[in-house]
């Protein structure tokens, strides 16, 4: 199942389904968008609003009609449903609808009679209410409608959707009374305030300090706080004591290991191509994921790494050097456009390069823009005035990195930014390999040939001569003669043949080469490692020209399209074009720096508003808007569009810096509310917690799961950095830390990695199709092609892997075994262990609940009569005390209050 | 089958299947969880918020993916499949191909276009059936003398004698004859038959493959993959030694009361904290997912558990003996699993066991002997339950053998030598799922060399499978990125009338 709950294909949007789903299921009629507002003034006032085509019609159409009545150019059955006057005009059957008279519209007969839409998406119930009603009230436009529905392709409507403006700081709600009621207030804790005011409730109190001390590392780490850590900041009473502690915590490397694993969902980062049968490694990928997270922990500025990703060759005067270190950052930034699915290493089909490219523009779309672009590669939007031309205007900004037609696979455009002192290393020992693998070859060959006579001596004397010229020609050259006598003798070869088959003339001289050519592969293991980085460059300034895709496809191109941002983008602000080759580059056109600068000038609508709103949802579980990856008019309405704006603005205006962000979110009141409100009645008035009146259990992402179990345990290492831990199958087929060992060709078993199986699973590889078995298990995401938010699942098999997975088994012994170390008394030991995983000492009935625990588990491991277990009491006398410390610690880290931050 | 029973809890289980996690709704659903009626009223105007905030959704072909049974569009007279795979290739020749011919010319020089797969050992002496023939049930199918078994039940069978795949070696082969093609990581017949009509389990995974103790096939994963189908359709491999799945036993020192000691502390632990959190849905679906997980772990414990079928029934599959002990075992696991709903059972041999390019002499008749009586118990044991009729059942591997010797190791004495592949004409026997009983389709040449009469391909052969089902071969689609994906996606496929009954 797909761990990612939104990683959908580019066109179908977001949590949509879901919804739909729950909807259905409690027959809760589904009143939407702009019609919401319709039928809720309708339920106060029992007036009828007006139904203007615009707002309340051309979604619908726009949405299941258009298609084909409209955007083709051939119009299905004549009829363009575009504009009003040309549904009146109508098409081969007359008038699609006749003012004032829904019984008298062909329309409403089509959809009525279940004729329209064509297909199982039929309209529903509300939608032709809404269009009956429309046609009853006269069929109104709100403006006079132009004559001609190229003119009218996106109404003001469309293009007045609040995502497209510029973000603009917002006056402050807030009055004098308000300000004074909270300490220590943010100004985004005005907004929330005033909203929770407006539905007549209030900030829950704040949360504890132990909690909030476990909440901000989780978030800021993605580890619970060590005992230490937690012992430093409770007696630490000075009044900046909490902000103190936010910026240790953001100076320490592991805020980059944890806020780069966000960015990577973004970018849909695996190391591998994704291909289903035949899933490529992207052994190189992780120069990326390490540019990534040094760029969190130096807290580069957003727009500049922006930029960096989408063009950093195009920074690079010349070509880049390995001896550079500037020159390999940026090179390794641009691995962003290489983290999408590719499957053109297997299959190099226009299609599948066409579909690699589409990928990177969907991960540019939703992750970046916040917009779902992807959806008009086939045609026009359904939603959002995104025109299938602006798709292809903004593909032709990549067109040149990505040509078509001069595709190169993966492994050709690996650059090797080794530098010069390693490669002189490798390329010693690569000297001494290929002398002796040069002498194997040839003795080899000898060998062959010699068996290939030995095969002719079998062949009666009088036809040896014969057949020795028969094998020696080529195919195509034997007489039918020679091909005969061949076919008489099937074991008389050409010596590549049996060079090829050497295995089946004699095995022992082939084991003996075999072993052989092992040796050479372990000298060639010793080579130092070379720079290969997974990045993009253009290949000259003879650029593809771009074209329209005509349904999609590449073999379909029409009209030609130049460079630009898309235009509902650039409709509200004054943004520069993008040249088709600038003049300041040799090898490249320039046109993603061009266009980098333009999303990061500032006045870009998207860009900044959607950085801010990860940040956000990172902090509180949900995003302002709840959609991270679609802003557009199908996504979700912001629920506190001031603080969102007034964040971006201020986030821009303060260098782009995202530590800064964390700061104004972390140091607000609303984050550090506690998880439960003052008074539990006041729940139902923000069920969703939308409004923000308390702060939201989440559970551990896989990642910080597995990391504090390692961590509580004590056996987390925390190296950083460098190539990934390799995953591989095990006998059962569990995906596990190590490397496969095969025997002639099979399974033999697995080497694990020793130490660093206990890495941090930043540095665990993730290859598409073999994600490690306990992170699978709490939705690590498929990245088809990206994440934009996780899933957070609750089933049976995470009850089973806390009951029963060696690794839970393994973590909770280990960490028995270090209390025990710590102290010979039990109360101590629980209290430690309490402190380890809730960051909290037990109560004394807890104390006391844990220790009739021990006790009872005492006398069941003693009654325990499984012959394994019984051996092992019998070898080791402390088994059954550390046994049962270790059940214990087993149930706390299986507890609800070890898997959610509160 | 056993398909419409409910179980409290059962609903809860299905939706918490279907979309890996629960929602508000599934927990409200569930009387299990003893909500208030306040705490419900709450949280259904919360949905009454959410939906506010959502604009116009037309549904987009949601892809929603569950194990919920679904009815096939067609009349469906299959509803589960146990495949037995032989991987290696058995030699059809010896086991139910008798060719007159063959016997008449053992020893002489074959004439004509033969192809080899490997040329290094190749002879084109003839080699004809090792083994007699006899005519078997009342139908008088010829099979030899090494499945006795198997003879006994031929009334039962169809016999194909008209395999076809011209797929070359064995992973290529096992590919076309269970994804459709003879490359590695398409989704299997299984991921296929559960993404069209689900499982009619919701307390055991939908499709299992039961592997042999030597370890995984040799093709590895590949051999149960969803491939490009969602990871929900993927098999789920039974061990063929306990634990049978992971996870789902206690390990030893946890075993008895200490397991449900923890449980109930665990239990104890998180209703403390769910009681501080009244308004947390969450904790109570994920308390109640260790009820589930402790249900699963005594269900699909009780479901390979064979201790409790009758000592006669362990004979029958020959349990009671070690040569056919393992295979018999997971033959009858396969009838319990079909029994209690699952849709799609395969059980592996060792490797390629069947490749006897050597010694088919000696070896052959060993690999009969460990999979006759058990192969022959399962088709008996079904009919006798009255699942014969609901469930495919099918034995075969991916290709058959020449008629020529292969010289491996110089000698040309018919004690070591063996044959090499044959991909154009192969047997292959399937029962029950509405196929016809006591009936040989098609022929090979008379060498066994190609099939000639009534030709069955690989790609026939799926298409007649997804037919038994209720599902037509051109309409089962899967969108996939760019690509539409299909089982069957050779367009001379068709559905072999024929073989049905």
């Amino acid at each position: 199942m797909s761990s990612c709950l939104l990683n959908l294909p580019a066109c179908f949007v977001s949590l949509g389904w879901l919804l739909i789903f729950a909807f259905e299921a409690l027959s809760v009629q589904v009143v939407s968008g702009n019609n919401h507002t319709l039928l809720a003034a309708e339920q106060g006032s029992g007036a009828l609003e007006v139904v203007y085509f615009e707002r309340n019609i051309r979604p619908i159409l726009k949405a299941h009609c258009f298609h084909c009545h409209g955007e083709q150019p051939e119009l299905a059955g004549g009829l363009d449903l575009r504009l009003v006057h040309l549904m009146q005009s109508g098409g081969d059957s007359g008038a699609a609808i006749s003012s004032g008279e829904p019984s008298n519209s062909l329309i409403l007969d089509r959809i009525d009679s279940q004729e329209m839409p064509p297909g199982n998406k039929k309209l529903s119930e509300d939608d032709r209410q809404v269009i009956k009603r429309w046609i009853e009230m006269g069929a109104k436009t709100v403006r006079p409608e132009p004559q001609n529905p190229a003119e009218a392709k996106f109404t003001e409507e469309e293009l007045a959707h609040w995502a497209f403006q510029p973000p603009v700081k917002p006056l402050l709600p807030a009055t004098d009374a308000m300000r004074n009621s909270y300490d220590n207030s943010r100004t985004m804790d005005y907004f929330v305030a005033a909203e929770l005011a407006n539905s007549g409730t209030t900030f829950a109190p704040l949360a504890s300090r132990a909690i909030l001390l476990r909440r901000l590392k989780f978030d800021l780490h993605g580890l619970p706080p060590s005992t230490d850590e937690l012992a430093q900041f409770l007696s630490d009473d000075s009044p900046d004591a909490y902000e103190k502690q936010v910026d240790r915590l953001l100076s320490s490397p592991y805020y980059g290991i944890r806020w780069a694993r966000h960015w990577l969902d973004v970018v849909g980062y695996a190391e591998s191509d994704g291909n289903v049968p035949k899933d490529q490694l992207r052994p190189h990928a992780w120069h990326y994921r390490d540019y990534v997270i040094d760029s969190f922990n130096d807290d580069k500025p957003y727009d500049q790494f922006l930029v960096e990703q989408l063009a950093g060759d195009e920074l690079i005067d010349g070509a880049p050097s390995g001896n550079n270190h500037r020159h390999v950052e940026l090179m390794a930034a641009t691995g962003l456009l290489r983290m999408g699915p590719d499957v053109t290493q297997t299959d190099n089909t226009l299609m599948d390069r066409n579909q690699a490219v589409a990928e990177v523009l969907n991960v540019i779309g939703t992750g970046i823009l916040g917009i779902t672009v992807g959806c008009a590669q086939c045609h026009d939007h359904r939603y959002d005035p995104i025109a299938i031309q602006d798709y292809y205007r903004l593909r032709a900004v990549f067109d040149p990195a990505f040509p078509l037609n001069e595709w190169k696979r993966p492994s050709e455009r690996l650059f090797d930014l080794t530098d010069d002192q390693t490669q002189a290393a490798a390329d010693e020992i690569e000297k001494q390999a290929a002398a002796v693998q040069n002498d194997i070859t040839s003795r080899k060959r000898e060998h062959c040939q010699s068996i290939q006579e030995r095969e002719i001596a079998k062949v009666p004397e009088e036809l040896r001569e014969a057949i020795r010229s028969a094998v020696n020609s080529k195919p195509q050259e034997q007489s039918e003669e020679q091909k005969q006598l061949l076919d008489r003798y099937p074991t008389v070869r050409t010596v590549d043949w049996i060079v090829g088959q050497l295995i089946e003339y004699d095995r022992k001289a082939y084991e003996g080469f075999v072993a052989e050519e092992k040796k050479v592969s372990e000298l060639r293991a010793t080579k130092p490692l070379q720079r290969l980085i997974m990045a993009v460059s253009e290949q000259g300034r003879d650029v593809p020209v771009s074209k329209v895709f005509f349904r999609g496809n590449p073999d379909t191109p029409t009209e030609e399209v130049y460079p630009s941002e898309i235009a509902a983008l650039v409709s509200t602000r004054a943004a520069g074009s993008i040249p088709e080759v600038s003049e300041q580059l040799a090898q490249s056109t320039g046109r993603r720096l061009a266009y980098a600068r333009q999303l990061t000038d500032g006045t870009h609508p998207t860009v900044a508003r959607v950085w801010v709103n990860r940040v956000w949802q990172h902090h509180f579980g949900q995003g302002l808007v709840s959609t991270p990856g679609d802003f557009g008019l199908n996504g979700s309405v912001p629920s506190h569009p001031e603080i969102l704006d007034w964040l971006a603005v201020d986030f821009m205006d303060h260098g782009w810096s995202t530590k800064w962000l964390h700061k104004q979110i972390l140091l607000s009141r609303t984050y550090q509310q506690s998880a439960l409100p003052e008074n539990l009645r006041s729940i139902p008035l923000d069920a969703e917690n939308r409004l923000l009146s308390r702060t939201s259990l989440r559970r551990l992402e896989a990642e910080s799961l597995r990391d504090a179990i390692l961590f509580v345990s004590g056996q987390l290492v925390s190296t950083m950095g460098g190539p990934s831990v390799p995953v591989t199958e095990d006998g059962e087929g569990k995906a596990v830390i190590g490397t496969q060992n095969r025997r002639n060709g099979l399974f033999d078993s697995v080497s694990g990695a020793g130490i660093e199986a206990l890495r941090q699973s930043m540095y665990i590889s993730t290859p598409r199709s073999l994600p490690l078995h306990e992170l699978q298990t709490f939705d690590l995401p498929d990245m088809k092609p990206n994440c934009q938010k996780r899933n957070a699942s609750t089933v049976a098999q995470q009850a089973l892997f806390f009951m029963n997975d060696p690794f839970v088994i393994d973590a909770s012994m280990r960490m028995s075994e270090l209390l025990a170390r710590q102290s010979s008394d039990i109360a101590t030991q629980i209290e430690d262990a309490y402190l380890r995983l809730f960051s909290c000492a037990p109560t004394t009935h807890e104390l006391s609940q844990c220790i009739e625990f021990l006790k009872l588990q005492t006398e069941a491991l003693k009654a325990n009569s499984d012959p394994d277990w019984k051996k092992v009491m019998e070898e080791n006398s402390q088994a059954v005390s550390l046994t049962a410390l270790s059940i214990l610690c087993q149930s706390l880290l299986s507890s609800n209050r070890f898997l959610y931050v509160q | 089958m056993s398909g419409n029973y409910e179980l409290p809890g059962k609903e809860l289980m299905r939706e918490t299947q279907a979309f890996g996690f629960c929602s508000r709704r599934h927990v409200l659903q569930s009387t299990a969880f003893g909500m208030s009626a306040l705490g419900a009223a709450w949280l259904m105007r919360g949905d009454g918020l959410l939906a506010s905030e959502q604009p116009r959704q037309p549904i987009l072909e949601p892809q929603l993916f569950d194990l919920s049974p679904k009815k096939p569009p067609l009349k469906a007279q299959a509803t589960a499949m146990i495949s037995m795979f032989m991987m290696g290739g058995p030699s059809q020749i010896d086991l139910f191909d008798p060719k007159p011919e063959l016997t008449k010319r053992n020893g002489e020089q074959f004439v004509g276009e033969i192809r080899f797969d490997n040329a290094a050992q190749a002879s084109r002496q003839i080699m004809g059936p090792q083994w007699t023939y006899r005519r078997r049930g009342k139908c008088g199918m010829e099979i030899s003398d090494l499945l006795p078994s198997i003879g006994e039940i031929a009334d039962e069978i169809t016999l194909i004698r008209s395999m076809h795949s011209a797929v070359n070696n064995h992973f290529p082969g096992f590919f076309a004859m269970n994804t459709g093609a003879g490359i590695a990581g398409r989704a299997t017949l299984g991921s296929w038959l559960v993404y069209a009509l689900g499982s009619e389990s919701q307390d055991l995974p939908a499709y299992v493959a039961l592997t042999h103790p030597s370890g995984l096939p040799i093709v590895g994963g590949d051999s149960w993959t969803n491939g490009g189908l969602p990871s929900l359709y993927q098999g789920t491999v039974v061990r063929p030694k306990e634990p049978r799945m992971f996870n789902l036993q206690a390990p030893s020192h946890l075993k008895g009361d200490v397991q449900k000691n923890q449980l109930k502390f665990l239990e104890h632990l998180n209703r403390e904290h769910a009681a501080a959190y009244p308004h947390e849905d969450e904790l109570q679906a994920r308390m109640a997912t260790y009820g589930l997980a402790a249900r699963m772990q005594l269900s699909a414990q009780e479901a390979f558990d064979i201790s409790s079928e009758s000592a006669e029934t362990h004979r029958l599959y020959g349990i009671d003996q070690s040569v056919t002990r393992d295979y018999g075992t997971r033959c009858l696991i396969a009838r319990r699993l079909v029994e209690r709903g699952v849709r799609f059972v395969q059980i592996f041999n060792n490797g390629q066991s069947w490749d006897h390019h050597s010694s088919i002499k000696t070896e052959l008749p060993k690999r009969c002997q460990e999979i006759d009586r058990p192969a022959a118990a399962l088709v008996k044991d079904l009919k006798r339950r009255g699942l014969l009729d609901t469930t495919l059942v099918h034995w075969g591997g991916e290709m058959g053998r020449l008629p020529t010797i292969q010289v491996p190791v110089g000698s040309t004495s018919l004690d070591v030598v063996g044959r090499d592949h044959n991909t154009f004409g192969f047997s292959m026997w399937v029962a029950g799922g509405g196929l016809r009983g006591g009936y040989v389709h098609g022929a090979t040449d008379e060498f066994s060399h190609h099939a000639v009469e009534e030709v069955v391909t690989n790609h026939d052969w799926l298409a007649t499978v997804l037919r038994q089902f209720g599902l037509d071969h051109q309409q089962l689609k899967f969108r996939l990125g760019a690509r539409e994906i299909a089982l069957v996606e050779n367009s001379a496929a068709q559905v072999v009338e024929r073989l049905i009954a």
